[in-house]
């Protein structure tokens, strides 16, 4: 089943770069290109997922969330805007966002976290706290991770890392979606912090002799899950 | 006649329409205000004068009447009403030295002796001395006299009464006195008006001229207090608070768009050149490392900006609703753990020095980032101390988060330049950062109305964040 995505954008270069890159991603996409036009579609057409701009001719980005979310509608909406500001992302998450991100973007950041707002949505219901991926277990009760009969030695800020990689296994998540999700920060706090909590992960997940689990995406992110998976490739494409 | 008359009518029209606008002027209504309560008050204290100074002449003419009175009674004691009548027979001869009205009736009110031809017909007896017109014999006409009557035990009716003639001068020319009083009063009440006027006038036109000063561009311009804490001096002083914020924001604004522009410019006339190369290369060659550069560099300008916006906001006081309880414990040791890979790498060890309960009320995201800018700094420019320390400490109401190392540490004439926005310690800027690490702390701890200090730690740099704890900063003003 193809997913829709409604892109609300009044710049046609953006939208038209997001039609691309989301139809490159697997989705149908509708594009609206003022906020009254948005609000209508996002009202009419059963859409999957909303990438709402800011600002835009008619009526603003957080206007058609709120009036969204009035309805009673709980589609997942990623907000992608210039306007970056601590503050006003936290207006933006506080008007009913699930994910805030600043323009200019990374294509592969948009769609790794559209992934994870639909994963989310479809596994809303179900509270699992018994994790699994292939021969990797995680038990978040008795904070336990055992790769292959084998118990991982993991500090539990490992264990939350993990945790986070197992419930969006098979997807790619973004540096900057670890931090946020697992550290709770949303500074940039350099690229290097990440990649040494992974690598030690890595260490204790991926031994010797076994198959690699947690796989590195060039200029993305990383990957839980076995290999031969559909890759990215498409590099760090930038709007 | 020079130039076009004006008809009368719009003469009088334009007169009356200026007093109009007078009226409506805040001045205008303040002296006529003005004017009406002074004479308010002068006019009851001038009637209180006019019927005091009344009572007083009257009780002083009563006193030689009453005196003769009780001689006349005194002879009727003595010699019944046959005295009596030749006593007022008597005195009616020397009335008119005196100036006395007299009469004596019997029971049915004929007249006995006296300078009255009849009884008064609406004159009741006895009654007290009060003032009435009386008609003598040999008088042209009624004149006012000030009379009392008694009944005797014998049924005899006897009036006694003096001319008020001088109390009508008296009256006369306390009138005059208290109109011109009041006269004078109107000039004093309008001068006093325009004094006040003038005052107030001169109060607002000081305030209005700092108000044009700085419309003019002179930002720097105040009121001068007068420290009395009235109204006028309290309306002086916020206007100084707001022109002092318009001050920080325009200077701030200055700043940011002057260095901006400077800060941006390199990195890309460094992306302008890399495209003109890209272009002027033959056809199909490999482009791969030159569009790197140029990610790289647009990379770097987007910091920038994000960094240089992110302080702007904070200094300008916007994102204060954000504010929400911050574990400050919970965060050192984050960022503790956060930086530990790295710090590992580089050789230096982090330590975390806090009370567990140590909180406050701020932005979690900002604050973060100002102590992650710090860290980040100790662990650029203060590696080979090999030791860093997060230390959160309280003092008084304040609370104080430091982060220091054990290098070199910055000269204390530098200090200052190194907090300011693009200041680096590092003329060349080859370091990678783009020198608004140290301006993003300081405009975070602002934006919490705290403070930012660079302190000796000797060997090393303290770089020392102090924020208000919960209770003073949720009492602080909040906009």
């Amino acid at each position: 089943m193809t997913r829709t995505i409604l892109v609300v954008e009044d710049d046609a270069e953006t939208a038209a770069y997001l039609r691309t890159g989301l139809e490159q991603g697997g989705y149908r996409v509708e594009v609206a290109s003022d906020g009254r036009q948005g609000l209508d579609m996002a009202r009419h057409l059963n859409v999957d997922g909303i990438v709402l701009d800011r600002m835009l001719p008619e009526m603003d980005g957080l206007s058609v969330l709120t009036a969204l979310r009035q309805d009673g509608r709980d589609t997942p909406v990623i907000i992608l805007s210039a306007i970056g500001s601590t503050d006003e992302r936290v207006r933006g998450l506080r008007a009913g966002s699930d994910d805030y991100l600043v323009k200019p973007f990374a294509m592969l950041e948009l769609l790794a976290r559209l992934e994870v707002l639909q994963r989310r949505r479809l596994a809303q219901q179900v509270v699992s706290t018994q994790l699994t991926c292939l021969d990797l277990t995680l038990d978040l009760i008795a904070s336990r991770a055992e790769r292959a009969g084998q118990v991982l030695q993991l500090q539990p800020r490992a264990i939350q890392l993990l945790e986070f990689l197992m419930r969006n296994q098979g997807q790619v998540v973004t540096r900057s979606m670890i931090f946020q999700k697992v550290w709770n920060y949303d500074f940039d706090p350099g690229t290097n912090v990440i990649d040494v909590y992974v690598s030690n992960l890595r260490k204790e997940i991926d031994r010797e002799s076994l198959p690699p689990l947690l796989h590195t995406i060039r200029g993305a992110g990383y990957r839980l899950g076995s290999r031969g998976e559909e890759d990215f490739a498409t590099g760090a494409a930038t709007s | 006649m020079i130039g076009p008359a004006l008809p009368i009518a719009a003469i009088g029209d334009l007169a009356s329409r200026r007093k109009l606008r007078f009226l409506r002027s805040t001045s205008g209504r303040f002296a006529v205000l003005h004017i009406v309560f002074s004479l308010a008050c002068t006019l009851p204290v001038l009637l209180f004068v006019f019927f005091q100074i009344d009572r007083i002449i009257i009780a002083d003419f009563t006193r030689p009447l009453e005196f003769r009175q009780s001689n006349l009674e005194r002879l009727y004691a003595e010699g019944g009403i046959a005295g009596l009548t030749a006593a007022v027979e008597n005195r009616a001869r020397r009335a008119h030295r005196d100036q006395t009205a007299i009469l004596l009736v019997d029971r049915q009110g004929r007249s006995l002796a006296g300078n009255l031809s009849t009884w008064p017909q609406d004159l009741p007896a006895p009654q007290d001395w009060t003032p009435s017109r009386l008609l003598r014999n040999g008088g042209s006409e009624r004149e006012e006299f000030l009379v009392r009557t008694v009944r005797l035990p014998s049924g005899h009716r006897l009036l006694l009464g003096g001319l008020l003639d001088n109390r009508a001068d008296v009256h006369r020319a306390i009138l005059l006195a208290l109109l011109g009083a009041f006269i004078l009063a109107m000039p004093i009440a309008l001068l006093g008006s325009l004094a006040i006027v003038r005052e107030m006038n001169r109060m607002v036109a000081a305030i209005a001229i700092v108000g044009q000063h700085v419309g003019n561009g002179d930002l720097s311009s105040r009121a001068a207090l007068d420290g009395s804490g009235d109204p006028i001096d309290r309306l002086r002083s916020s206007l100084n608070t707001l022109l002092d914020r318009i001050e920080v924001l325009v200077a701030e604004h200055r700043v940011l768009t002057d260095a901006l522009a400077h800060d941006l410019r390199s990195p890309l006339t460094r992306v302008h050149i890399q495209v003109t190369r890209a272009q002027a290369d033959a056809a199909g060659s490999d482009q791969t490392a030159r569009f790197q550069a140029i990610e790289q560099e647009v990379g770097y300008v987007l910091r920038i900006l994000d960094g240089a916006l992110e302080i702007s906001r904070a200094e300008a006081g916007i994102g204060r609703g954000n504010f929400e309880q911050l574990d400050l414990n919970v965060m050192l040791h984050d960022l503790c753990e956060i930086y530990q890979p790295l710090a590992t790498g580089a050789g230096v060890t982090i330590t975390v020095v806090c009370p567990a309960d140590l909180a406050t009320y701020g932005d979690r995201s900002l604050v973060a980032r100002a102590l992650a800018n710090l860290v980040d700094n100790a662990l650029k420019y203060g590696a080979e101390g090999h030791a860093i320390t997060l230390e959160g400490s309280v003092a008084g109401d304040e609370i104080h988060l430091c982060v220091s190392d054990r290098a070199a540490g910055i000269p204390v004439e530098r200090r200052s330049e190194a907090i300011h926005k693009f200041g680096r310690l590092d003329p060349a800027r080859t370091t990678s950062g783009s020198g608004l690490g140290l301006a993003l702390v300081k405009a975070v701890a602002s934006l919490h109305r705290g403070r930012f200090e660079l302190e000796d730690n000797s060997p090393g740099l303290r770089a020392r964040m102090i924020l208000p704890d919960r209770h003073t900063a949720l009492s602080s003003p909040n906009e």
